[in-house]
């Protein structure tokens, strides 16, 4: 196919990579929002359950809990 | 009960509890007047089928619509119309899109791109916040993402023409310089009206895994969430990473969720960061009520196909019997 009268294919190929990059480079950044939201909602759904339990929350029964849970919770 | 039942059991409780929170709807509001791309916007982000009437408008009344997202997930839609249509509609109505904002997970703020005039929305925004105590209104700016949709009609005002990069089967929108500079004026001249004048409500987050050891008293880090009062203008966002380097996505992040964002649903442009955004102002407790809606590939790619049915003009040359459109040429 002809070149469009006036462009450079070159800068316009890398303007549209450079685009692409940006893309992926948000979509890596919402997966890890999205990951560290969940285990700190998973955290706050411990303690609360803990607390419920055993009227108090250490860091070793949390521990213990977590071992217990799907391990891609906490990826 | 003895020791290790007692942590299966707590286990089995934290298991019972997410998992009913994942099984809640997701719940959206979006708001915007007849014809800016409301339902489009909604099915390209999350997946969902609403119908798209080209010609007849929806109602002016909020309706909510129960749809699924494409892995099945649920969505409650809250499908606001943007008050200031019709006056006997907003006194009807106002009370539920007050309650309506405030329940959801995801509010949406849709504007066309190719209009001027933002006087109907700015109305509805100081509506919806002036009947609201402090404490709402700093909730409903902190969910609030302002959206300018349809910027693929945009071409024309900027007389510069959308760049498809592709290969055999798929490729990317993307912008050329004028139109990328029209987008960006756009971006500013809206976000003078939606965001700088409610900069004293807004709180942004987002997070960050290690150590954040940065001074500023807007900031407040709490492992693995970086708050942040009030609004990081691009001047101080830029100040802040000269200082600290290491955390320039951060800061990059929190600049970001405050800009009034320019997409199109029809060219998956700007999808990408639209939903980086909406990740990053969602409460964490609405985590797993938004796991079923969490894209982990890149939205901005369109089949080749798709694209070249898009280009919607036929050269016509009567003299030479011939006629040309996207797909080619063809001998009449």
């Amino acid at each position: 196919m002809a070149n469009y009268s006036g462009y450079d294919v070159k800068e316009l190929a890398q303007r549209a990579r450079a685009q692409i990059e940006l893309d992926e480079k948000y979509a890596r950044e919402r997966q890890e929002s999205y990951r560290a939201k969940r285990r700190l909602r998973i955290d706050q759904i411990i303690t609360a359950v803990v607390m419920e339990a055993y009227g108090k929350v250490t860091r070793e029964i949390v521990e213990q809990v977590k071992r217990l849970l799907p391990r891609e919770w906490f990826n | 009960m003895n020791v290790l039942d007692r942590i299966n059991s707590v286990a089995g409780s934290v298991e019972k509890w997410w998992n009913e929170e994942t099984e809640k709807s997701l719940i959206i509001s979006i708001m915007g007047q007849t014809g800016v791309g409301k339902s489009s916007l909604i099915n390209a982000l999350f997946g969902t089928d609403l119908y798209v009437d080209p010609v007849r408008p929806g109602t002016l009344k909020p309706e909510v619509r129960y749809v699924k997202g494409k892995s099945g997930h649920n969505v409650k839609l809250y499908d606001l119309p943007g008050i200031g249509e019709s006056q006997k509609a907003d006194e009807q109505y106002f009370g539920q899109y007050k309650q309506m904002l405030l329940e959801s997970n995801v509010v949406i703020w849709a504007t066309l791109a190719d209009t001027r005039s933002f006087t109907f929305d700015r109305d509805a925004l100081d509506k919806a916040l002036n009947t609201i105590d402090e404490q709402q209104r700093v909730t409903l700016m902190s969910k609030v993402i302002f959206v300018l949709t349809k910027v693929d009609l945009l071409n024309a005002a900027a007389s510069s023409p959308w760049i498809f990069y592709h290969d055999e089967h798929e490729g990317i929108f993307a912008t050329m310089d004028p139109l990328e500079k029209l987008i960006k004026r756009k971006e500013e001249y809206f976000h003078r009206a939606f965001i700088e004048p409610f900069k004293h409500l807004i709180r942004s987050q987002t997070y960050w895994s290690g150590r954040f050891a940065v001074r500023d008293p807007r900031i407040h880090y709490e492992k693995p969430i970086v708050n942040f009062k009030g609004f990081l203008s691009e001047e101080e966002r830029d100040q802040l990473k000269r200082r600290y380097p290491r955390y320039r996505d951060v800061f990059d992040r929190l600049h970001d969720q405050y800009r009034v964002i320019p997409c199109s649903e029809r060219f998956k442009y700007n999808l990408d960061f639209l939903m980086k955004v909406i990740t990053d102002k969602l409460e964490t407790h609405s985590a797993g009520q938004f796991g079923g809606f969490v894209v982990n590939s890149r939205m901005d790619k369109v089949p080749s196909s798709e694209a070249r049915n898009r280009i919607n003009i036929v050269f016509v040359d009567e003299s030479s019997n011939h006629a040309f459109n996207g797909n080619g040429l063809h001998a009449k």
